[in-house]
This record gives structure tokens, sequence and C-alpha cells, in this order.
């Protein structure tokens, strides 16, 4: 493999890299190389590129900033076709061969950029706040503004291929949650550890050490890294604890709960060659100890976005762990020593430092003596107020600043540079600690919000409290380790000298200019977001900071604002006249970095996104061609199409086969609850409209269940099994809900009723066959009972052998047809349905589904709760008040509700029959009833259809719905207006379109 | 009996595995009875201890073993009794004479569910992919059972001794349970005994 390009900036040794592995990748669409080892990002610095995408609204050219979660600008689309994968930051996407990444944004190309040019012009036509003021006036001209600025910014695209790789899920559980592997976080996960306690530790990078990574000190007397990696191995070889490195905690909830992303593949190729490419913890904890350190500040000065411009503790981490430099003539600004460190490190790898520019007047100490030592030259009390160049930086326009950090106090120097680190300060991690609604508190001493007091058992240690140094980290790791295992003592370490010079707090670096005048003063990279932004929010009166943010699209970006949320509140404090603490902070939110959605969808998508319950017959209804309707979790057969029968004819085909012969429905999905103890009829009475003492065994009984509202909410047929034992059915859809109702009722309001209540929805398989058949196709298999009209009536249930088969058989009816329902356990109930299927052959039996139920039980005026019903009729408004017992002991549930005035009153909605005038048509589901044929508008509204067939044995359309006072109006005509302009007219009537007197059931 | 279909008969595996790091196997036919009473009642705990020859546990999330009789604590007035294939209604109708005149309720509900043994060197991780309840061995002993969920459906699982688990699942839901089983042990191999 020849060396397309020389990796111009790679240091010929160092760094965490491995240089016997190249890997080849490409950026838009040119080659290049780098190391395993590599983020894309230090693989991109190593071969000199500069610019790596455009800006979101200025489009100005932008380039890599940090080097970790907190990077604002190298948002990549990597990869290609189905498998790409948009806004990935390249400091966190690790080298892989054959890794494909563009620019998500810049046309033609991000060296030369057209819509930098429209840029200017949409810099210009969108100021701060320009969506609220567009969304406000002139409203129509939305749509307009909106393509354009869609088209000009905006990040990567998605994928519109389904997703080639899979996801997955894990419930963990354990006593300690570490989260973040630096100093602070290995130091407590050791000492958890070595205490035997349950111990997960996550770090979203490829390998633990954290900062330590990047870092020429010393732990103990021996490298970081050296330690690192004995930690890292004495953690591995706990079975008691669990290593998660490349998995990222992006959300912290109530009772200690988090959610982690672990990468699993991702730094391999594009998708996972086996199992899931990323998976997501879902973490329990007894105790959390947060570790999850801090990020640096940029400094806020005029074109600080050109490309060039860098953390400074990125150019160090770069430098470091990557063994790459990623400028020739350097110029370090620093408010605190941590650019001292960096500067001594480009110096290290042989780089100029052209000057390291403090804006302290008068720093001292153990690194601004090295400096000063290794020949650096450092201006104090002076900043770089402006940073030039084209497409990069190429100039440094540096001036002394007096000490409030407020005023260019001299003469502007420009110096000739490549590179630009700012070191403004730290930033702690406070996202998670956010999650759980805590608010973060200012700290003037360190300059930063730390995390505020929380309502989790949780445990700061290290730099998310603002202790930066090494030692401080490992000891307060320590010594939280030792406090969540309740350990009285912790391991002590020993670090070389660190101490420190006072940080200076600055947030916006002066200029000669104004803010307003001076070049962009970039506060929020990804969102260009600029001081002067911020300053004409505050001026237009947004001053609370949530709104402040909300104006200005500070924090917007997929970055959360990381890097510039606290020098634009610094700023807007400010402008204020306020203090830090004041103005406060906004809060952060899950995720903590972008999560990919098929990660939170996990496993449960296509056949496993929701579960879909069978009956023991379901093979067979499979193998028969069914087409099968949801209902709740169910998948019951809704037609048996034949041949190339269309659904109506099929339907048609059905319906008549039960009135003339005889049909089967599998009625296995009815709910059923044993009811057991010598207050069983008690509590019936109590929970249905009608009355249970009388029911003698053998018998069974249609009952109505209500709300305390007096709304109908269930219904079902109960059999009395003997004295102190009834069967209950409900609904389908409705069983679980009934259960938890009357359970609520017995354990809290009742406990003094001896009953109890089982589910056997399950347990038993209903074979429901209809028709003037049903008995004679009854009597080929079962022996041992009188089946004649006389000796088994209709709403009586028996005891009796089928098919040899021990069963329950109900002489119940949902069709208005001689009916029986053969009860078995549903180990027995494909086989039963079998013989009941093979015996009926004779008499043509006809597979029937929900649909033709729906059809025969309409014919019939029968109502189903959730379709005709919706929890605003009273058994009355259905016509029902022949089922609600008046006079019984304890009034049952709902009825006191049925003398409120607006229950008893006379006009209420009614659920009545319609005949359309025209037979043929069929009124949709759904439609509006209305009292006149001409439409007007407005229009009273009488009620709306409900159920609506076409009825094969009457040969006409039929329907239920419910009208304004529709017992009053029988044989009124009423019309349903129709979308397609269409106006049907239909005759109000009695829901019972077919045998009114029932003589057919009664058989 | 040819007249008979447990709630898993008709699932297959495309092929066998030979070193699965799941085993499934599908404890068929098994008695499940429900029973309840008052666990205060001494005339009640004492009169089923002597009919089941063991005394039903009282310990919330406990069980009792005797023989091929399993009891599962499922709530304080609520026990599932497991009991060999074929033998519930006799031990229904054993209790039902000796608990005549006491409030209680016996149900037979051996059709409605099925009891799946689950092993194998992943079966760890694999609850971990399918129940939040936590059931490290440190937290999960032998002998326990819970109500929890196990995917999108419920489960009532006990640790037997031999550190495998057995799950009482619903037949309305086995199919889901199997389809969810197949795929959570895409990555270790699955076999059905």
């Amino acid at each position: 493999m020849t060396n397309r390009l020389d990796q111009c900036n790679r240091m010929a040794e160092g760094g965490r890299i491995d240089r016997s592995q190249p890997l080849t990748f490409t950026w838009n669409g040119k080659d290049y190389q780098g190391y395993q080892g590599d983020t894309l990002a230090s693989a991109m610095l190593a071969n000199g590129i500069k610019v790596v995408g455009r800006s979101f609204k200025y489009a100005r050219p932008r380039g890599i900033l940090g080097h970790g979660a907190e990077e604002a600008n190298a948002l990549m689309q990597l990869g290609e076709g189905k498998e790409t994968i948009p806004n990935p930051r390249a400091t966190q996407i690790e080298l892989f061969a054959g890794l494909t990444a563009k620019a998500t944004n810049g046309w033609p190309s991000v060296d030369f950029d057209l819509m930098h040019w429209l840029g200017k012009l949409g810099g210009k036509m969108m100021p701060v706040g320009f969506y609220y003021k567009t969304f406000m006036w002139p409203e129509k001209m939305w749509m307009t503004y909106e393509k354009f600025i869609r088209k000009a910014a905006g990040f990567g695209h998605a994928s519109a291929h389904p997703d080639p790789d899979i996801y997955d899920k894990l419930n963990q559980h354990c006593d300690v949650m570490v989260v973040g592997a630096g100093p602070a976080g290995l130091a407590a996960a050791l000492e958890a550890g070595r205490s035997g306690k349950r111990v997960i530790i996550a770090d979203e990078q490829n390998e633990f050490g954290g900062s330590l990574l990047a870092t020429k000190e010393s732990i103990n007397g021996q490298s970081a890294i050296t330690w690192v990696e004995q930690v890292t191995a004495e953690l591995a070889a706990m079975d008691n604890v669990q290593c998660l490195s490349r998995t990222c905690v992006f959300g912290y909830f109530d009772h200690n709960f988090l959610a982690a992303l672990e990468r699993r593949t991702d730094h391999q190729g594009m998708t996972a060659t086996s199992g899931s490419r990323q998976r997501i913890h879902r973490i329990r904890a007894h105790k959390v100890v947060l570790a999850t350190g801090a990020i640096e500040r940029p400094l806020v000065f005029a074109n600080n976005d050109l490309p060039g411009v860098m953390l400074s503790s990125s150019v160090a981490t770069y430098i470091n762990r990557y063994g790459v430099v990623p400028g020739n003539r350097c110029v370090v600004m620093t408010t605190n020593d941590s650019g001292y460190q960096t500067a001594l490190d480009i110096n290290g790898a042989g780089r100029t430092v052209v000057a390291i520019v403090d804006t302290r007047q008068q720093p001292s100490g153990r690194l601004f003596e090295a400096a000063q030592a290794a020949g650096i030259t450092i201006k104090t009390g002076h900043a770089v107020i402006e940073a030039r160049g084209s497409n990069q930086v190429s100039n440094a326009l540096i001036a002394p600043i007096d000490a409030s950090g407020e005023n260019v106090t001299g003469e502007t120097v420009t110096v000739s540079c490549d590179l630009i680190a700012v070191a403004g300060g730290w930033s702690p991690v406070v996202h998670l600690t956010c999650h759980t609604g805590s608010r973060p508190k200012w700290d003037e001493t360190i300059a930063g919000f730390v995390p505020g007091d929380s309502d989790q058992d949780q445990y700061l240690a290290g730099a998310i409290t603002g202790e930066y140094t090494t030692l401080g980290a490992l000891q307060a790791g320590a010594k939280m380790g030792a406090l969540v295992t309740a350990s009285e003592t912790s391991t002590s370490y020993a670090c070389e000298d660190e101490s420190v010079c006072p940080p200076q707090a600055l947030y916006l670096v002066p200029h000669t200019k104004s803010v307003s005048r001076a070049p962009k003063q970039f506060v929020d990279f990804q969102n260009d977001v600029t001081a002067a932004g911020i300053a004409l929010a505050n001026r237009e009166g947004f001053e609370s900071i949530e709104h402040v943010k909300r104006y200005t699209a500070l924090g917007f970006g997929t970055d959360q604002g990381k890097t510039g949320n606290i020098n634009g509140m610094a700023i807007t404090a400010k402008n204020l006249g306020k203090t830090i603490a004041e103005t406060g902070t906004t809060i952060f939110r899950p995720a903590y970095t972008p999560v990919t959605f098929g990660a939170l969808g996990g496993r449960d998508i296509g056949e496993l996104l929701d579960p879909a319950r069978h009956t023991a017959m379901h093979v067979w209804h499979q193998q028969h061609g069914a087409e099968f309707e949801n209902v709740g979790q169910w998948k019951r057969p809704w037609y048996y199409p034949k041949g190339n029968e269309t659904m109506q004819e099929a339907v048609n085909r059905e319906c008549l086969a039960v009135r003339n012969s005889v049909g089967m429905l599998d009625a296995s999905t009815l709910g059923k609850i044993d009811i057991q103890g010598p207050d069983a009829r008690e509590f019936l009475n109590r929970v249905y409209t009608n009355a249970w003492s009388k029911l003698a065994p053998g018998k069974c009984r249609y009952g109505l269940m209500l709300k305390e509202d007096g709304m109908v909410f269930d219904d079902g047929v109960t059999a009395c099994i003997d004295d102190n034992h009834f069967l209950m059915t409900t609904t389908s859809g409705g069983a679980a809900g009934v259960l938890s109702w009357l359970e609520l009722w017995l354990q809290t309001e009742w406990p003094e009723l001896e009953v109890y209540l089982t589910s056997v929805t399950d347990h038993w398989a209903t074979c429901s066959f209809s028709g003037p058949n049903a008995r004679n196709l009854l009597a080929k298999l079962c022996d041992d009972i009188d089946l004649s009209a006389e000796a088994f009536k209709f709403m009586d249930w028996r005891n009796a052998t089928v098919a040899g088969v021990k069963a329950r058989i109900f002489r119940i009816s949902f069709t208005g047809e001689l009916a029986f329902e053969v009860n078995v356990p549903a180990n027995k109930g494909l086989y039963m349905w079998q013989q009941i299927m093979a015996a009926g052959e004779e008499f043509g039996i006809t597979p029937y589904g929900t649909e033709s139920m729906h059809v025969l039980r309409a014919e019939k005026g029968y109502i189903i709760v959730g379709q005709d019903t919706d929890g605003s009729l009273t058994p009355q408004d259905c016509g029902m008040d022949w089922i609600v017992a008046k006079n019984k002991d304890f009034s049952f549930l709902g009825q006191r509700s049925f003398s409120r005035p607006d229950t008893s009153r006379e006009d209420r909605k009614h659920l009545v029959g319609l005949k359309p005038k025209d037979p043929t048509v069929v009124i949709p589901e759904g439609a509006q009833i209305v009292p006149h044929a001409e439409v007007t508008i407005p229009m009273p509204m009488l009620g709306h259809v409900t159920s609506s067939y076409w009825s094969a044995c009457l040969g006409h359309g039929i329907a239920l719905g419910t009208v304004k006072s529709g017992n009053h109006r029988m044989g009124e005509t009423v019309y349903c207006p129709l979308a397609d302009g269409r106006v049907l007219a239909a005759e109000i009537c009695s829901p019972v379109f077919y045998d009114p007197q029932g003589e057919r059931h009664h058989d | 009996m040819t007249n008979m279909y447990t709630p898993l008969h008709h699932i297959t595996l495309p092929d066998t595995v030979a070193d699965a790091g799941i085993v499934m196997r599908e404890d068929k036919l098994r008695g499940h009875l429900n029973l309840r009473g008052n666990p205060e009642d001494q005339a009640f705990t004492e009169t089923v201890a002597k009919v089941l020859g063991v005394a039903l546990p009282l310990q919330p999330n406990s069980s009792a073993e005797i023989g091929s009789t399993c009891i599962y604590w499922l709530a304080p007035n609520e026990w599932l009794l497991l009991v060999a294939a074929g033998t519930q209604d006799q031990v229904e109708a054993d209790l039902r004479s000796a608990l005549m005149g006491q409030h209680f309720a016996i149900t037979d509900i051996s059709s409605g569910q099925t009891l799946v043994n689950l092993a194998g060197a992943k079966l760890d991780e694999l609850m971990m992919k399918s129940t939040v309840y936590d059931c490290h061995s440190s937290h999960f002993p032998v002998g326990k059972v819970v109500q929890t969920t196990f995917a999108k459906t419920g489960a009532t699982i006990y640790k037997c001794t031999d550190g495998s688990f057995d799950l009482v699942i619903r037949r309305s839901f086995a199919d889901y349970f199997f389809l969810w089983l197949k795929d959570a042990s895409e990555d270790y191999g699955l076999a059905v005994i």
C-alpha cells in the first residue's frame, strides 16, 4: 500500500496508535491514510485537513475544534447508501479500513462553497430570532423561507433504506455504577471492586484512562499510562466488575436508573458482521459515582471559528494520544495554567510555539516557569483579539488587555501562525446530574457550574466537581469508592507537584471595535450564535436564560452547547448587569450525545413490536386461509376467503351458512374469570346491573357492567357452576381491565366479601357453533346428556362429553340462531375444533370470523361494547333498561348516577337501528347523523353511525347509531352527509332487524 | 394422548445447534392449579399441608417442593401448585373435599399456561436481554419465585437447583415468547429438547 499523502502532521513516535497497522480511508472522495488507534479526526489532522464542513447559518468554513463529545463542527456523513449514518462527530469515530466520510454540508465542496456567498446574504437575512420573527409575520412566507433555509443549511441525511443492522438491549443491575474511566472513575471502581460489590464502570472512549491517555504525568512514580493499564487489568480480572468501554452513559433517570449506549462494532466497519451493532444497557444501580470529567471552554474572539482555532486540551490530546501535531506555528491563548502544558507539548513535538498569550497580568508557578525555561515567548496581560485567514488561520492579532479583561489597552501586533490553541477554562460535565432534575450551581472559585443538590443516591468525583488535578481526582475517586462501599479507608496516591496559579474568568475577549462592529465572535459554533447575536437578543428584551437560549438557538445543536453554553450565559449576564449565578444556566436533557433510533427500538421491532396472542386453534385458522383481525393483542380470524372471494363475498357466504345451516366461530378470546366463594352472588349483584340471587346452577345470564358514572363499560354472560362458584365472561379486549376493576372493588371497598377471582381466559378454548343444524351437529358428538329444547334450554349450560372429551356446553347465542358453545381445556381445543368441523361436514359447516359475527349480531341488535358504546352511554341509552334491577339490597356500581339530571334527561343520545332508504347502500361507519338533507353550516348534529353492514339474509344495508332522543323518533328520517358529497337518508327503527320474537335461538 | 396439544407443540427450529448456548425444554402437560385462601387461617394452611404433604410457602417469592409437586408463592393469598401431568383433577378433588366448608378457591389452569425450562451457558445474558428483574445469583437464589416481565409478556420465573430457570408463561403468549427466545438466542445458538 502506498502512502498517498504523507501524514504531514504525524509525529515519528508516541501516542497510542499502532503505526504497523496503516488504514486507508476516504474523505470527500479522496483517499488518505491513518493508523489503527486513530479517530477520524486525528487521522484528518494528521493529513493536514483543515476544513471539515460549513457552518449552519453563515456557511463559514469550519475545522476540528475538539477531540471528543464536545466537538461542534466536525459532523460527518459516514458511509454511503443504505448503511450511511448522519452526523456522527469525527472526533468520536474510530478509524477502520475503508472508512468513507464526507462533510454534511458545503456545496460543491467544503473548500469552495457557493453557499458561503449565499450564506453572507442569508446571514443578513437571518438575524438572531429569525425563525420567530418569520413565524410571526408574514405567516404565508414561511414555506418559502423554509425551503431556502433547509437547502442552504442543515446537516447530514438519514438513509432512506431499512437499517441493515440490529440493535439490542441488556437490563443491568449493580451495587455501584461508575460513569467515566478517567483517574477519578478508575480509582472509584478499583475501591468498589476490591470490596466485592457488583460494579459496572463505563466510558465512552475505546479504552479506559480518560485524561490520563493524553498526559505525561506520573502516578505513584510510574507513568500514568502504566497505572491505567494495571488498574484496567485488575478490574477486568474481577468477576464482580463489568468494564464497558465504547459505552456512553447518555441518560440518568430517577431511582438511579441509567441508560448507556455501547458501540459494539462501529470501530470495525459500517455494519456488524454478526450480532448487534449497538446495545443499550438499562442500568439500575444502588449507588452512582459520576466521574464524567470536564470540557475545556473555547474563548470568544473575532473570527474564532476559523479552521485552525482549537481547544488547547484537544491539541495536547492529538499530540500525546494520537502522535499528531495539528499545526506548524502555534499561538496558545490561555486564561489559566492549562495552555502552558499544551505549549510545552507542541514545543516538545518539535513545532514552533510563536507565543503563549496569557490573559492574566501576572501568572506564575511551576508551568509558567517550565515554559520560560523552554524559551517560549510569553505575553502576559495579552489576548488574541482576532484571527485572520481566508479558509484557515494565517494570522493572529494580539493586543494587551486590562486586568478586567474588558478593554484593549495598547497597540495590536499581527503574528503569522496556522494554529491558535485556546484554553478558556474548564466546564464540569454536569449533564447527567441535570437529567434527574438537579440544577447546576455556579462556583466562583473554579469559574464554572458544578452539580447542584440531587435526590439521587449519587456521588461525584474528580473534574465534575471542579477538581482538576490528577492527584485530586484520584483521591476523590478513591474516597467515593470507599464511601459507596462503606469502607473506612481508601487507597492513597502520589503525583508530582500540580500546584496551580488561579485562572482568570474571561468569557468575551475584547476587541478594538465594539461587539456589534467587530468581526463575528462565535459563542456556539454549531448554531452560528455570536456575541453580537446574544447582545441583540438581550436588547430585544430576552432576559431569562431559557428565553435567550430559544431565541438565539444557543445550545440547540447536536452538541447541546457543550463548548458554548457557559460563555453564552456569562455574556448574557454581563449584558444584563447580573452575575452568572443570578443568570443561571439552562439545564441539559437526555441524551448526552445523540443515540441511534435503532438502538432505542432494540429488538422490539417487526413481529416483536407487540405480542400477538393466539388461541389454541390458531394453527388451524392459518392453515385454512383466515385473514386475521387485531382485537386487543389477539389475532382473531376475521373471515376465511375461498378462492378469489372478496371480503364481502366471504362474509355473505359465512353469514348465510349460519342462518341456513351451521357455522362455527373461535370464541376462545373472550375474557373468562372464575369466581369462587360464599359471597360470589352478592359480588355479582354489586358489579352487574341485574339480579343474580336466583340464578340456579346450570343456568347462565347476560350481564352489563357499569363504571361509577353509570356508563356501560363491559358485558358478558356469567354461568352459575354451583352456589359458590361462577364463571364470568368479558369482552376479548376488556378482560384484563375488568379483572383489575373487580379486584380493586374486592380489595379496597368490599374486603368483607369472601370471594376469590382467578383468570381462566387462556385455560378454556371455545368452539361456538350457530345455526338451525347446531343441535343436529352436537348430537353426533355428544350422547351423555339430553339435548332437546325442553331439557337443555336457551341460557342453560351442561357438563357433558363431546367427542370423548369432558366439556362444558353453554347454550347461548350471539347470532340469534340456535347456538352452542363447547368449552374444553385449551390443550384439547384444536382437537375439539377439528372433531366438530369433521362432524359438521354433512351440514356444510362453515368457519366464520369476527366480521360475520359483527353482521350477525347487528342483525339482532346486540351491542358490541367499545364499538357501539364509547363510555358515554347508559343502559337506558342503549335501550337496555330491561337489564337494570332497581330494587337490589345493595346498590350496584353506577346505580346512583341514574338519578343525576344529565343521565335521566330524555333527550340523550339513544342507540337505535338505522335502515338506509336506498336498500343497496351501506352507510359508512362513523358517518355523522343530521336532521336535514340540505347541508348548511353550522348544522345541528344528532349523532353518528356506530356499526353498519350489508345484511345478506335481509338483502339490504343495516346500521346502528346513536341519535339524540332516538327512542322517541322511531320512523323519522335522518341524513348522513358524506365527504364525497352524497347525502344518505335512513329511517330510525328498532335495532333488532332479524327475528324480533327471538324464536330461532329459543328453538 | 393425541388429542392434547401443548402451547408450544408446533414450534420448529431451522436446524439443531450442536453447542447451543441456550437450551429450552417445555415441561409438557404439567398440572397447574391456582389455589387461593387465607394464609392466617390455620385450618386452611394445615389442611392444605396435609393433602399436599408440604406446607404452603408463606414468605413472599418463596417456594416449596415435594416429589413432583412444586408450590410457588404468588401473592399473600395465592399459590400455584405444579403437579405431575394428569394428576391435577385428583389433587383438585382431594383439596376440595378436605377444604369443604372453608373459604378457598382452587382452579385448574393447566391448559392456560405452560412450564418452560431455560438452561445453558448463556442463560444469564439471555435473562438480562429478556427481563428487567435482576436474575444474578446473589439476588435470585435457588427456589425463589418472581412474577415479572419477559420481553413484552409476563412470566413467573423460578430458579431451579441446577441453576436453570423454570418459566410459567401464558398459553396465548407462547408464540410470542418463542419468537423472542429464538431472536434473543441468535448469538448463542438455541436447542429445543
